[in-house]
């Protein structure tokens, strides 16, 4: 077997010479941006006077809504946010003005003259002062299954409770950013930093009032993205865009980390009531949910992550019974917006934690009463899609085997025995992550690849790469059927005028949209080169061939392998027979659709399944942890490329582990993120590894998954980081047994935790 | 905000001279200006990312070879705070010096083959941490491992790859392989270096927050300049300074550097104590034979405070100078009852530390004042002296509760705080409380009354009210190996 590519890009970034926007020497002539932000909330604007700003010695220009051409609005799945606002500021940080200079510190002194007269209102910061008010950005969804009222009140048990897990900073480690140059005073070609070429040429377009093929996007790639440049991304480029276009210079845009950290989006803060009805022997008899979130000040994305977390609140659980609500919740806060998982995060922890609560209750092993609930093939998940290829009670038997759990239980228990401050505790948490954009036109994807005289190639597609190695997967997917050494193909930036109209790479269907478009554009090439490499085989070796071989650079009739032409002689016969050595490849993922006023349907193409048990430390004088180990069963379909996905996952459930302990998102009473900064917001760091971090990646063949019997890896890992949350839980617990802890768990809230009972 | 960038351009630049990966080049800087605006914005080079610039994330990770005590030391720090006027006489190495895709490092090699890049935008960093680690240790093992890659953030790998790659490069790499020709070249030069650092008088259409940067060539002159500008700034190793100036936007007028003058930068045992002079940098403590024999806890906290980048030009007098409440050496400083030694023209004088700091961020330093060194009388071997940080996460953090206890045979006890009041402090009752043989818990209920925490982002009064006294249970659990449970 060949051995799989290295990073295609592996050796520039090794090298720091991998190309990031903005990162480069400045152009000729060029302007830097700087912003005048909302220094409050929620505030009616009285008047905002740049002339001051204006003014200013080698200020070009300062630009406010009254400059916009076109429509004052980037707004997208609804048509509720302005670029500047004109009455109303929602959020500290929104952009009101921007100032263009010849220098970013020139630019910055002018902004420092800029003045707001405003009125002050009482901004809404918290998901009940919204809920209370009833201010959703669409009335209430709901999903419902059986008879929930009616299984409750004959539930053998019942408990209850409430959830609430908090924001994450995105932390991608390239700041927002942007660059865009006036091109032959036609078009305005925009480097951004985008995970949504398309969104931004169709806002930009929008806003400066010329047709989208006006502007061209480009993303050579992303310095890390996790969802915070799906839609946040827009703003910035579209500002981008807008000076370029009125100034006729090139503009640049580089956020600071504080800048970056205080007035973009976050993950959803949910709030979530629940209520669980289940048998003496813990099965799940009605599941009853209703999840809030804290959506900020304009729609973003929220609706979506709403659906999603709602899509995830049965996790691996058949549930007989079921009603899941959900509110997304306006509040004074930058939009809150996508940040892997996506929503699913939130609405698993809550279902994951009644499952423990369920466990404590019953004096029974909370991984016994996730088995026993786990789906089986034929169940019918609560949004009507049929499950067929149910695997997570398997993954957790393996897991547990894997962990040796039944030993590790005893050794925690002697543990805990025989020491005063120091207690030890196991989590579980499995996954089932539903794989598509729920959004179902979404799930489309385009590739064009080039065939080059010389043989070499050049593949673009509509996905961003943004360390996910999307562009080494494309090369394989590529590579291989075309029979070629990865290497030698060049996977492109993405670029609106190759590949336009692309969905945003999301939801962690990257290499299944692009990877199956860019399969069935090359399939298309590899049926030309077929008809010329026959043609020349045949007069070469005076065979007639009938199944071609494409394979190390090399093209032969099965079982010939000897009568052999090279791929390049192939491209070069084909060019003369004047056959087409580009071709595009179009992939629409096949039989998805949901009702979203019945809340049913078949939503998802098919499921990533897998099980994590973490084991901690826990000082209870100091609330702190150690992670001792991790153990990981991830199911995976049949990998591309094992050690991509490999990366995948634990850097996944570095994240996840990130946002359940130490990642605490903090906002003060006037709606400012006091966690807005490095020093203040900690993400792990290379010291919060577990001890022993083992992963099994199972490789199945499952009829529904994708590109080559691959399946999508970016998001579900996520989970695995609630596994260390459910572990501390249980130390805490075995000291006090009704101890809630809250998420993020940090020392501050384990001490709490600890304390709030004794 | 204050309003800081004024419109006028007349500054004192730096006329410098230093090694870039392995070339002789003069400069000069803009007064102030960080190593990493230095590459980035006056040399368009790239390869050091600017993630956060303020020393939290270590993509902008470079190193910077001199000449001490008569070796050349490789030291990987934060070019986003390091003041490019610092590098005169020294060698700078950037990603761009060490390999190329068509000849890799081995440092490079390893992080490819074991996927230890994904975004590639930390990576530059964690090449350059590594390769001052691989400079400096044979066969580092896990713990130096992590020491040198704690200050360098990654989001997407998770780090397990990065880790994998360093442990298999410590093990198979030998060091004549890390150290690129270059580097030797340059070493001869570093040890012989004489040409002088200059300034002179620009403009500039830039706006610039700092007007003049001096660096300092001994302590009179020191004396002599903060005599004349009291409103100077001084600077070690900056690593506050530059923070205050990147992202607090605030002015200098006049910052003088120390960090150049030789006889501040010893430690020395004396028949006082040991001295420490004002521009020792935490590395140098850490590093320093007379300070792990006699002060080993001071070794240990050294290794909690901020990063390796940032140790290895963070000085301690300087974390004193600062006076932060949660300064994370205060509290292990006042407990082993250290002085300062305070220089200005008027003279010298030496003041304990336990006067120094008044109030929030106010301190006993006169206008003309600085401090010359910190001199730390050594305690008895079988004193139990410890200190405890609490933070968010086990490294690279800012404490919301810091505190040290010494507790002596004959009778000395002692404990100090900081961040749980207006300047770190020493509890006033814990000696009386201690010496009467009061129980833990009735000690950490008095004490904790003590003081009244404020609450802010890195914690609750609350909590911090409970974190005093669960160091107090904590540290007399630990002395007191007589339980019958382990702890």
């Amino acid at each position: 077997m060949a051995k799989l590519p290295w990073h295609i890009s592996g050796k520039l970034h090794a090298c720091g010479r991998s190309a990031f926007i903005a990162d480069a020497a400045p152009l000729r002539g060029m302007l830097y941006a700087k912003f005048f932000y909302s220094p409050v909330a929620h505030a009616r604007i009285i008047t905002l006077d740049l002339d001051k700003a204006k003014s200013f010695p080698g200020v070009h220009a300062v630009l406010s809504a009254d400059d916009i051409p076109g429509e004052n609005m980037i707004g997208h799945v609804m048509h509720d946010e302005p670029l500047f606002p004109t009455e109303m500021i929602m959020y500290r940080g929104q952009v009101l003005a921007m100032v263009l200079a010849e220098d970013e510190s020139i630019a910055e002194a002018a902004v420092e003259l800029i003045e707001l007269d405003y009125e002050e209102q009482k901004p809404i910061l918290t998901i009940d002062e919204a809920d209370n008010k009833q201010d959703w950005y669409i009335p209430e969804r709901k999903i419902e299954r059986g008879e929930i009222e009616q299984a409750l009140s004959e539930s053998v048990h019942k408990l209850s409770g409430t959830c609430i897990s908090g924001g994450q900073e995105h932390f991608y480690m390239e700041c927002q950013r942007a660059r865009a140059i006036p091109v032959d005073h036609d078009l305005i070609h925009i480097y951004s930093a985008t995970q949504s070429t398309m969104e931004v040429q169709e806002i930009t377009a929008k806003v400066l009032g010329i047709p989208a093929h006006r502007v061209a996007v480009e993303v050579p790639r992303l310095g890390g993205a996790f969802g915070g440049k799906e839609r946040s991304a827009t703003l910035w480029s579209v500002l981008a865009g807008l000076g370029a276009f009125l100034t006729q210079r090139s503009v640049q845009i580089k956020l600071s980390r504080d800048e970056d950290m205080h007035f973009t989006g976050k993950r959803h803060p949910f709030e979530s009531d629940w209520e669980i009805g289940f048998d003496n022997a813990g099965m799940i008899t009605a599941w009853d949910v209703l999840l809030k979130s804290n959506g900020g000040a304009y729609v973003d994305l929220s609706i979506a992550i709403l659906e999603r977390a709602m899509f995830h609140a049965d996790n691996i659980y058949s549930l007989p019974n079921v009603r899941i609500r959900g509110r997304a919740c306006r509040t004074n806060l930058p939009p809150n917006t996508a940040f892997r998982g996506f929503g699913g995060p939130q609405g698993i922890f809550v279902i994951e934690s009644a499952i423990e609560k369920i466990a404590a209750y019953l004096g029974k092993d909370p991984l016994e009463i996730r088995k026993i609930n786990a789906y089986q093939n034929g169940d019918i998940a609560p949004y009507g899609q049929t499950i067929t290829e149910a695997s997570a009670g398997g993954l957790l038997d393996q897991v547990a085997r894997d962990a040796e759990y039944t030993r590790l239980k005893e050794s925690v228990h002697a543990f805990n025995q025989s020491h005063r401050y120091l207690r030890q505790g196991l989590g579980i948490t499995p996954v089932k992550f539903g794989i598509s954009f729920t959004t179902a036109f979404l799930n489309q994807g385009s590739a064009m690849i080039w065939v080059y005289i010389d043989g070499s190639v050049s593949v673009s597609c509509g996905g961003v790469e943004m360390g996910q190695e999307l562009s080494s997967k494309i090369a394989m997917v590529v590579a291989k059927v075309l029979g070629l050494d990865p290497q030698k193909i060049r996977v492109e930036s993405s670029h609106t005028q190759r590949i336009g109209n692309a969905s945003p790479t999301a939801a962690s269907t990257g290499s299944d949209i692009n990877g199956n478009a860019a399969k069935i554009a090359a399939d298309k090439l590899r049926g030309k080169l077929r008809q010329a490499a026959i043609m020349l085989i045949r007069e070469r070796y005076d065979i007639i061939p009938d199944e071609m071989i494409f394979d190390q650079n090399m093209i032969f009739p099965a079982g010939y392998p000897k009568h052999s032409i090279s791929f390049k002689e192939a491209v070069r016969r084909a060019h003369q027979e004047r056959m087409p050595l580009g071709a595009y490849g179009y992939y629409s993922t096949p039989n998805l659709h949901f009702d979203r006023e019945k809340g049913e349907g078949r939503p998802f193409h098919y499921y990533v399944y897998g099980a994590a048990i973490s084991r901690v430390e826990l000082d209870l004088l100091s609330g702190e942890h150690r992670l001792l180990s991790t153990h990981i069963v991830h199911e995976n379909g049949k990998s591309l490329h094992p050690d991509i996905d490999k990366g995948q996952i634990i850097g996944a459930f570095i994240q996840g582990m990130g946002w359940c302990t130490m990642e605490e998102v903090v906002v003060d009473a006037k709606g400012q993120y006091q966690s807005g900064n490095p020093s203040t917001y900690k993400i792990p760091g290379i010291r919060d590894l577990p001890e022993q971090l083992e992963l099994r990646m199972i490789t199945s063949k499952s009829a529904e998954a994708s590109v080559f019997g691959s399946k999508a890896v970016g998001e579900p890992p996520f989970i695995y980081g609630m596994s260390v949350f459910f572990a501390l839980q249980s130390a805490i617990r075995s000291v006090n047994p009704e101890a809630e802890l809250t998420l993020p768990a940090t020392n501050e809230a384990i001490v709490s935790a600890l304390s709030s009972s004794t | 905000m204050e309003k800081t960038l004024a419109a006028s351009g007349s500054y004192r630049f730096n006329r410098i001279s230093f090694f870039l990966n392995g070339e002789d080049i003069a400069v000069e800087l803009p007064p102030g200006i960080s190593t990493l605006d230095f590459l980035n914005k006056m040399m368009h080079m790239y390869g050091s990312k600017c993630s956060c610039n303020e020393g939290d994330c270590g993509a902008c990770t470079v190193v910077v070879a001199q000449a001490r005590e008569g070796a050349i030391v490789y030291e990987a720090i934060n070019s986003c705070l390091y003041p490019a006027a610092k590098l005169h006489g020294k060698h700078l190495i950037t990603i761009e010096g060490l390999g190329s895709p068509e000849a890799l490092h081995p440092i490079q090699t390893a992080i490819l083959e074991h996927h230890g890049t994904q975004c590639g935008y930390c990576t530059p960093g964690f090449v350059m941490s590594l390769f001052a680690l691989l400079a400096s240790i044979a066969n580092p093992d896990k713990a130096a491992i992590l020491a040198a890659l704690e200050g360098n953030l990654c989001r997407c790998t998770g780090y397990q790859s990065i880790l994998d790659a360093a442990m298999e490069l410590s093990a198979l790499c030998p060091r004549a392989e890390i150290m690129p020709a270059f580097c030797q070249a340059i070493e001869p030069k570093l040890f012989s270096f004489d040409r002088p650092a200059e300034d002179c008088k620009k403009t500039d259409t830039s706006l610039h927050l700092i007007r003049r940067y001096h660096k300092a060539r001994s302590s009179e002159e020191i004396s002599r300049l903060l005599a004349e500008h009291p409103d100077a700034g001084l600077i070690a190793g900056g690593t506050d300074i530059m923070v205050q100036k990147n992202i607090g936007r605030r002015s200098f007028e006049r910052l003088i550097d120390l960090s150049d003058i030789h006889e501040l930068a010893q430690i020395q045992m004396k028949r006082d104590g040991i001295h420490i002079g004002s521009a020792v940098t935490y590395s140098q403590i850490m590093d320093s034979g007379i300070i792990k024999c006699d002060l080993p806890y001071l070794v240990e906290l050294c290794g909690l405070i901020a990063s390796k980048q940032i140790r290895n030009f963070g000085t301690l007098v300087g974390n004193v100078a600062n006076a932060s409440p949660v300064g994370d050496s205060l509290p292990l400083l006042l407990v082993l009852e250290a002085r300062l030694v305070l220089l200005s023209q008027a003279g010298q004088r030496e003041l304990p530390i336990t006067d120094f700091f008044l109030d929030y961020r106010k301190t006993a330093l006169e206008a003309g004042e600085f401090i010359r060194e910190i001199v730390i009388p050594i305690p008895p071997r079988d004193a139990y002296i410890k200190t405890m940080k609490s933070a968010k996460r086990k490294s690279v953090d800012i404490a919301s509760v810091v505190s040290a206890i010494r507790i002596q045979k004959d009778d000395t006890a002692l404990l100090a705080f900081g961040g749980v009041a207006a300047t770190p402090a020493l509890s006033k009752d814990f000696p009386g409380l201690y010496q009467s043989g009061s129980s833990a818990e009735a000690i950490a209920e008095q004490v904790a009354g003590e003081f009244r925490p404020l609450s802010d982002v890195r914690g609750s009064s609350d909590y911090r009210r409970q974190m005093i006294k669960n160091h107090i249970i904590k540290y007399l659990e630990l002395q007191d190996g007589k339980a019958s449970l382990a702890y």
